[in-house]
């Protein structure tokens, strides 16, 4: 890769970015970039298990919607400071959980909060995901609870089967309006981002994002970003544990000079067991439920086929204010996943007015 | 080896009393739910998730993502009887990604 190229830095002094046609932010071009090879790039990029064989399990492919992302693209890359001209407007239901990085520091300054967990989504919530995250705060905290959970929905190409967008914040919304989070204490939020998969890559990208909206911590847990068999499940726990030396990264993200603020939760699987009637911690690979009993994992894909059955999960799995939002979206789209229907519909109208 | 499986009511378990596939049924969730868990060969679960885009191999390694005429197609071979080879091809053929799904 080569930066620096004076000529075309000349003409590319800045660059208007639009969005449905309208100026939308300025672009001050500061580096340039020539791309070499757009698959050796891409393999550079995301790692190869020979380089990068204790996260990486198999070579990347056209499978992989990030490598794919970065094996097309253009020859010519750009970086420079960004200025929004024109903020977007959002259509219903976005724009009420639309939260920029310092309305959402303002919001956290004026609550007196000072332990904030951010949590990083793509799903509707499932009973997991609510301990997952009421655990993290305990962690977080230091043992007592910390302050609040910032949830950060990524919004933005999706894969078909996912819960579509609506459900996922309405879903985490109904955790507070139902009461199993008090307070206010549980603050639902979106970042428009098309997932790269990156794993523990993107889980840095994660951390700045979340960290500019005034979170002190960042949950993270099995397969964080991930997508397929590609990367390690439990990646970004090596990455925020010890460094990953061979990306260049040779501490934590947290630990290295100038490194990030946020510092990191990092838990395992949580499961349901049915003898205790509640769930428990699983952990990650070798390591079992903290009761002797047979537990149940449930995973986002189990509950989407638990409803594509047409069956109605028990709220020991899905609170029931969470089941009616998805209905909810269910009966406006025809279905409760996306599909290419739906993705029709969303480039069409996109979430901003 | 690949693993789908398909959930079930009270009326659905009903439906699968008598039949071959009644002791692959388990409980969920401490009996609010059922589950059929079918085994299929390597080859078979990768026709499945060959055909169906959306298709995608769970935490538990299970074949998840299936659409909904495919469940049910699958469900009725099944009732219907038959081994699970011949109704996993049966249902590939009747099943489709679909655009809507009635709502609950």
């Amino acid at each position: 890769m080569t930066c620096g190229n004076s000529l075309i830095k000349s003409y590319l002094r800045r660059i208007v970015l639009t969005l449905r046609g309208r100026p939308f932010a300025v672009l001050r071009v500061e580096e340039v970039y020539k791309l070499p090879d757009r698959r050796e790039f891409a393999d550079a990029v995301f790692g190869t298990p020979e380089r990068n064989g204790e996260v990486v399990r198999r070579g990347f492919d056209e499978k992989h919607p990030g490598w794919l992302i970065y094996r097309s693209l253009k020859p010519l890359a750009v970086a420079g400071k960004v200025a929004i001209v024109n903020p977007p407007r959002f259509r219903e239901p976005y724009g009420r959980f639309w939260l920029p990085p310092a309305e959402s520091r303002k919001l956290i300054e004026a609550r007196g909060w000072r332990v904030v967990v951010a949590h990083q989504t793509r799903n509707v919530p499932h009973v997991g995901h609510e301990v997952f995250m009421k655990r993290a705060l305990f962690v977080a905290g230091g043992g007592r609870p910390g302050d609040a959970v910032l949830v950060n929905a990524v919004i933005g190409a999706r894969r078909l089967g996912d819960f579509v967008d609506e459900a996922i914040l309405e879903g985490h919304e109904a955790l507070a309006l139902g009461g199993y989070f008090a307070g206010g204490r549980h603050v639902v939020s979106f970042v428009l981002w098309d997932m790269r998969y990156g794993s523990l890559l993107e889980s840095i990208l994660h951390g700045v994002i979340r960290q500019n909206m005034g979170a002190t911590h960042h949950m993270f847990g099995r397969d964080h970003a991930n997508v397929g068999d590609f990367f390690d499940p439990y990646a970004v726990h090596v990455l925020w544990t010890r460094g990953l030396p061979s990306y260049g990264v040779d501490k934590p993200p947290h630990e290295v000079d100038k490194g990030l603020r946020i510092r990191p939760v990092l838990l395992g699987e949580f499961a349901y067991c049915p003898k205790c009637g509640e769930w428990t911690y699983l952990g990650g690979p070798g390591e079992g439920p903290l009761c002797g009993h047979e537990v149940e994992r449930v995973s986002g894909s189990l509950l989407r086929g638990v409803l594509l059955e047409g069956l109605r999960p028990p709220s020991v799995v899905m609170r029931p204010e969470v089941y009616d939002v998805v209905v909810k979206w269910w009966r406006v789209h025809g279905h409760p996943f996306v599909t290419v229907k739906y993705l029709r519909a969303k480039e069409e109208a996109l979430e901003v007015l | 080896m690949r693993r789908i499986a398909l959930y079930l009511d009270e009326g659905r378990l009903a439906r699968l009393r008598g039949t071959p596939f009644e002791r692959l049924v388990r409980p969920m969730f401490g009996g609010g739910l059922y589950m059929l868990v079918l085994e299929l060969d390597d080859a078979l679960g990768e026709l499945v998730l060959r055909r169906f885009p959306s298709a995608r191999v769970d935490a538990r390694g299970f074949v998840e993502d299936l659409p909904a005429s495919f469940r049910r197609a699958l469900f009725e071979e099944l009732v219907a009887g038959g081994d699970v080879k011949a109704a996993v091809l049966a249902a590939l053929e009747r099943a489709s990604e679909e655009e809507e799904v009635p709502p609950p």
